[in-house]
């Protein structure tokens, strides 16, 4: 059997923007019997850089992963480590399918991988995202840093032109969370940077996690065991209204 | 600039032809039959082609788990069976018991993914709801759970643990026994979620394995089982050249890997 999965962008974006998301899982990283789509939001902050941002792209991850799950498909995974909190609680609320997002992949993935973890982004306003994500997945206990290169990010071109500049002050960052703030593990801090995996893998001492990566291989190994998220907790809504949301 | 240590492997990842050995630890000295039932809980179906799982047994040891006594026992042993599995040519080691015995040690030791099934068990259960219950044949495992709770700071996630007052069969698991042991895990995983609000059981043993299929049919909840969640996270190490991260378990500067070998006897009468 092929297992059809759709991984949610958090902004509307064209065919060549969608195509350099899509390039964070290799075909060396896809299992065979698995298909991939990246699809994008139906809204979303162009920068993801506040609330305001966030709670449009949680309605427009939310109302793409409806449309994808009616259309068809296996499971849905959200592009963005934020996990679009409350856009991946609803879905998995809505859904039986497996929704699985990178954010909580990861930073679980790096407690089995060492004691602390740091977070390295592109700038500061995405802390908000992971102070969330601490709070409500539990670890904050397991978290050494966030660190940012205080660059505004380009969501649709990512680091395209920039490698050079980019991918070194990384590095720096990831080394003062490892060497001045304790972390043995490093986390991306958004799927955007996933250009720069190989390259901070290759010169950083600790693992480096992919968010969206990982995120692929945590879908795979739900569909392969046949789980996914427990109805216990994300309640089936007794009324929903799917068809009356958007326009 | 030197980089100690990036987490390569000791082969080449790119080679098609190469196959991935992982040896699998179990905690309870046993012979090839009880290797067969530890080996039974990872379906073929789910070893990927290039994968190889070989279940070995410490060379002694506590035969039950029951006590703290017991514990060091296991992490001895466990230790001592898994120093030399790079020198062996194996790619990954899972720990075979949820216990987590030696994990930290061997990780600190070995620079191949080191995996438990407590840990990454308890951590997938993150994934897949907020609040996990631990369920158990006896309630003299629970020591294992309380400290792992502890050291992964996971008490907030753990909804309970319960027990069935059973004493287990640690080689021969629950063969022969279903018709009155799953029942039991069943009524007792319904009091974890209908009393302690667990949105996620967890069977607290690897020698519990059998009863996965059964319960994850009959319950209305994601069903945890710690020897495959280790096996499959270690795939997936394996794959993306993932391993334990050696700044938080550096290599001993002086290690004495022949004193363990020499001063833990074999198991008498083996």
């Amino acid at each position: 059997m092929t297992y059809l999965v759709k991984v949610i962008t958090p902004i509307p974006m064209d065919a060549a923007a969608l195509a350099r998301r899509r390039s964070q899982l290799p075909a060396k990283h896809i299992l065979p019997g698995f298909e991939v789509e990246y699809v994008p939001a139906l809204m979303g902050g162009k920068f993801g850089d506040g609330y305001y941002d966030g709670l449009a792209s949680e309605v427009g991850i939310f109302g793409a992963g409806l449309k994808a799950a009616e259309e068809g498909c296996d499971a849905l995974g959200i592009d963005t480590i934020s996990d679009s909190f409350k856009a991946f609680n609803a879905l998995r609320s809505r859904l039986s399918i497996p929704v699985v997002a990178p954010g909580i992949t990861s930073y679980n993935i790096a407690c089995n991988l060492g004691h602390k973890f740091s977070i390295i982004t592109m700038w500061d306003e995405w802390f908000h995202y992971y102070k969330k994500s601490m709070t409500q997945y539990g670890l904050s206990h397991r978290l050494a840093s966030m660190r940012s290169i205080k660059t505004r990010p380009d969501l649709e071109e990512l680091l395209e032109g920039k490698e050079e500049v980019i991918f070194k002050k990384l590095e720096i960052e990831a080394w003062k969370a490892i060497v001045d703030d304790g972390a043995d593990v490093i986390v991306l801090g958004s799927t955007t940077m996933h250009q720069s995996y190989d390259y901070l893998r290759e010169h950083l001492p600790v693992p480096v996690i992919n968010p969206g990566l990982i995120m692929w291989k945590m879908i795979e190994m739900y569909l392969q065991l046949g789980v996914t998220q427990s109805k216990q907790f994300y309640q089936t809504p007794i009324d929903p209204i799917d068809d009356k949301i958007f326009t | 600039m030197s980089v100690p240590f990036v987490g390569e492997l000791p082969r080449d990842r790119e080679d098609p032809t190469m196959t991935f050995r992982v040896k699998a630890i179990t905690p309870i000295p046993m012979n090839e039959e009880g290797l067969k039932h530890r080996r039974a809980q990872i379906p073929d179906e789910l070893i990927r082609k290039g994968y190889e799982v070989d279940f070995v047994s410490v060379k002694n040891g506590p035969m039950y788990a029951d006590s703290m006594y017991d514990a060091l026992l296991m992490d001895a042993f466990v230790f001592e069976a898994g120093i030399d599995s790079e020198k062996e040519g194996y790619d990954a080691v899972i720990i075979d018991t949820v216990s987590d015995s030696a994990m930290y040690p061997l990780r600190s030791r070995l620079t191949i993914p080191v995996v438990g099934a407590g840990q990454s068990a308890f951590h997938f259960a993150c994934t897949l709801g907020d609040k996990f219950s631990i369920i158990s044949l006896w309630d003299r495992w629970f020591h294992f759970y309380e400290q792992s709770m502890y050291e992964y700071g996971l008490w907030p996630k753990c909804a309970s643990m319960r027990a069935i007052d059973f004493k287990p069969d640690t080689v021969g698991l629950m063969g022969g026994k279903e018709d009155k042991l799953f029942p039991q895990l069943e009524e007792l995983a319904l009091q974890c979620i209908e009393e302690d609000n667990a949105d996620v059981i967890c069977l607290a043993s690897t020698t519990m394995h059998e009863a996965w299929g059964y319960l994850s049919e009959k319950l209305p909840v994601p069903v945890v089982n710690p020897g495959l969640t280790a096996f499959m996270f270690a795939q997936i190490f394996l794959e993306l050249g993932l391993t334990h991260s050696k700044h938080a378990f550096p290599p001993p500067l002086a290690p004495i890997d022949d004193v363990f070998h020499s001063l833990l006897a074999d198991k008498p009468n083996k």
